[in-house]
C-alpha cells in the first residue's frame, strides 16, 4: 500500500473512525456532550469518504478509456 | 700368372659382357635416385628386401629414348585414360618400380650401366594399385579409414591450415574462391609449404603435419591442395605414414588435389575429399552457410515466438485489467453502500441516545416531584418547626415551647402541655 503523508486524507483510518463512532452509538458508550460532536465528525468523515470513492471511480473510469484510447 | 693391366681387364669384361648380353634384357628394379642432365635421364636403379639394399645398378635413358618412349605411352589410350598427364614422367620417379627393356652397356671408362629402351608403364601402375591396396587393406584393418572421418567439423570452419606447394595453382585458385565468397565470410587461411610431388612428397607433408598437429587448437581443419596431375603422381601422397597420420589427424583434414578418376588412399583416410580445390573452398563456405541459415531459422522462430508470447500476454493483461476495474468498481459500490447505511444509522443512534437521555431525565422529574414537600404535605403530612427550626425527635422540645405546624393550606401554633 502507498503510504500517506501525515495530514493527508486516509480512507481506511477515516472508515475506521467511522466504526468506532458507529459501536460507540450502538452501545450507548457516547456522552451526551459528545453526542453532537461525533454526529458532527461522522457526517464529515462520511462525505469525506463519499468524495474519495467518487474520485477514486473517476480515476479508474479515466484510466480504463486511456488504455482504451491508446490501442 | 698374367698380369693384365687395368685397361686390359676392362677390354675383356666388355667382350664377354657383348658376346653374353647382346640382346635387351626386361629387368624390374625400384628407382632409388633419378637425374637430369642435357634431357638425358641417368637412374639409380636398386633392389630391397626388408628396407636394404641387395642390388644396385646405374641405367640410363638417353633423351632421343625417352622421347620415343614418351611418344609411344602418350599414343596408348589405355594410358591415357589412366594418367591424366605424362606418363613417362610418372613413373620415373624415386621409389617407384619399374620394368624396364635394357641393354647392358660396360664402358671401360664408366662402367656397367643399363641402356633403357623401353619402359612397361602398366607394370608400375599394377604396382602402385597393389600397393594401394595393400595399404588400404592395412589402413581398414587398423581401423583407420573412417577416423578422420568421424570427427565432427566445428559448427563454423574459420581458421584454416592449408599444405599446397606456393606454385601450385590449386593454392592460388583456393585462396581466390575462399576469400571471394559469396557470403562475404572471413577466414583465416595459413599456408604451408609442401613439395607435392616428387620424392620430396612423404618429407615435406610429415614436416608439415606435424607442425599443424602441434598447433592444431589454432585451426578448425587442414586443405591439403595441389593443382591437377597424374594419377602416378598422386601416388606419392599414399604412404603409410602420410595417411595413418592424416587418418589420425586430432581435427578434420580435407583434400582436393585434383583429378577426376580414381581415389587416391589420402582421399580415402581424409574427413572429406573434393576433386578440386575451388570444390573444398565452396564445401567449407556451404558448411558455414547452413550454419548461417540455421541461425536465420532460430531467429524466425524466436520472432515468431515472441509476438505469440506478446499477444498472449497483452490479451491476459486486457483481462486483468478488465477484471480489476469491474473489481475496484465493485468495492467502490460496496463501500458507498456501507456509508448509506452507516449515514442512515449515525442519526438514528444519536436521536435514540437522546431519547433515552430525555426519558431518564423524566424519571427524575417523577422521582423528584414524588419527593417534592408539597406532595408530602397532599398526602397529609406536616412539618413542625421550634424556634425556626424544623423537628424530627421529641428531645428536640420541652413542655410549654411554642410549634409552628405547616400543612398543605397553611400553618397554625401550638403549645406544647405534656
Amino acid at each position: 500500500m502507498s503510504k500517506k503523508k501525515s495530514g493527508e486524507f486516509s480512507y481506511d483510518e477515516a472508515m475506521r473512525e467511522l466504526q468506532t463512532i458507529v459501536n460507540s452509538l450502538q452501545h450507548d458508550a457516547i456522552k451526551i456532550d459528545d453526542l453532537g460532536q461525533n454526529v458532527k465528525r461522522a457526517s464529515e468523515l462520511i462525505k469525506l469518504c463519499r468524495e474519495k470513492l467518487h474520485q477514486t471511480e473517476k480515476e479508474i473510469q479515466n484510466l480504463n478509456d486511456d488504455a482504451d484510447g491508446s490501442e | 700368372m698374367k698380369t693384365y693391366s687395368l685397361q686390359e681387364l676392362n677390354e675383356f669384361l666388355r667382350r664377354v659382357i657383348a658376346l653374353n648380353f647382346n640382346d635387351s634384357v626386361w629387368i624390374t628394379a625400384e628407382i632409388g635416385q633419378i637425374g637430369l642432365s642435357r634431357g638425358h635421364y641417368y637412374i639409380d636403379l636398386l633392389q630391397k628386401e626388408e628396407n636394404s639394399i641387395i642390388a644396385q645398378m646405374s641405367a640410363v635413358i638417353w633423351a632421343t629414348d625417352y622421347k620415343r618412349i614418351q611418344r609411344i605411352l602418350g599414343s596408348n589410350s589405355v594410358m591415357q585414360s589412366l594418367m591424366a598427364q605424362d606418363t613417362l614422367k610418372g613413373v620415373l620417379a624415386e621409389g617407384m618400380e619399374i620394368k624396364l627393356k635394357g641393354r647392358l652397356d660396360f664402358h671401360e671408362k664408366f662402367g656397367l650401366k643399363i641402356i633403357i629402351e623401353d619402359i612397361d608403364a602398366t607394370y608400375t601402375i599394377g604396382k602402385l594399385e597393389l600397393q594401394r591396396r595393400q595399404l588400404i587393406n592395412d589402413l581398414n584393418r587398423k581401423g583407420l579409414l573412417a577416423r578422420n572421418k568421424n570427427l565432427r567439423l566445428p559448427t563454423v570452419i574459420q581458421r584454416i591450415a592449408v599444405i599446397s606447394s606456393e606454385t601450385a595453382a590449386g593454392w592460388q585458385d583456393f585462396k581466390n574462391h575462399i576469400s571471394h565468397n559469396d557470403y562475404q565470410y572471413a577466414f583465416d587461411v595459413q599456408f604451408f609449404q609442401s613439395a607435392m610431388q616428387g620424392s620430396l612428397v612423404e618429407k615435406t607433408m610429415m614436416h608439415q603435419l606435424d607442425s599443424i598437429k602441434i598447433l592444431s587448437h589454432l585451426f578448425d581443419c587442414v586443405v591439403i591442395i595441389r593443382g591437377g596431375g597424374s594419377r602416378l603422381d598422386l601416388s606419392a601422397f599414399d604412404t603409410p605414414t602420410i595417411c595413418e597420420t592424416i587418418a589420425k589427424f586430432p581435427i578434420p583434414v580435407f583434400t582436393g588435389i585434383g583429378h577426376e578418376t580414381d581415389q587416391s588412399v589420402i582421399d580415402l583416410v581424409a574427413h572429406s575429399s573434393l576433386k578440386t580445390p575451388t570444390a573444398v573452398a565452396d564445401f567449407i563456405v556451404a558448411h558455414n552457410s547452413r550454419f548461417e541459415a540455421s541461425l536465420i531459422e532460430i531467429q524466425n522462430f524466436i520472432n515468431h515466438y515472441v509476438s505469440d508470447r506478446l499477444n498472449t500476454e497483452r490479451g491476459e493483461l486486457q483481462l486483468a485489467e478488465n477484471s480489476i476495474q469491474s473489481a475496484a468498481l465493485y468495492f467502490i459500490k460496496n463501500q458507498q453502500n456501507m456509508l448509506n447505511y452507516i449515514e442512515k444509522q449515525v442519526p438514528q443512534y444519536a436521536e435514540s441516545a437522546v431519547k433515552f437521555e430525555n426519558l431518564k431525565m423524566k424519571n427524575f422529574i417523577n422521582i423528584i416531584d414524588l419527593i417534592s414537600i408539597e406532595a408530602t404535605l397532599k398526602r397529609g403530612f406536616s412539618l413542625t418547626k421550634v424556634n425556626n427550626k424544623y423537628i424530627s425527635q421529641l428531645d428536640e422540645i420541652k413542655e410549654g415551647d411554642i410549634l409552628e405546624t405547616q400543612i398543605l393550606d397553611g400553618v397554625f401554633k401550638s403549645k406544647v402541655i405534656n
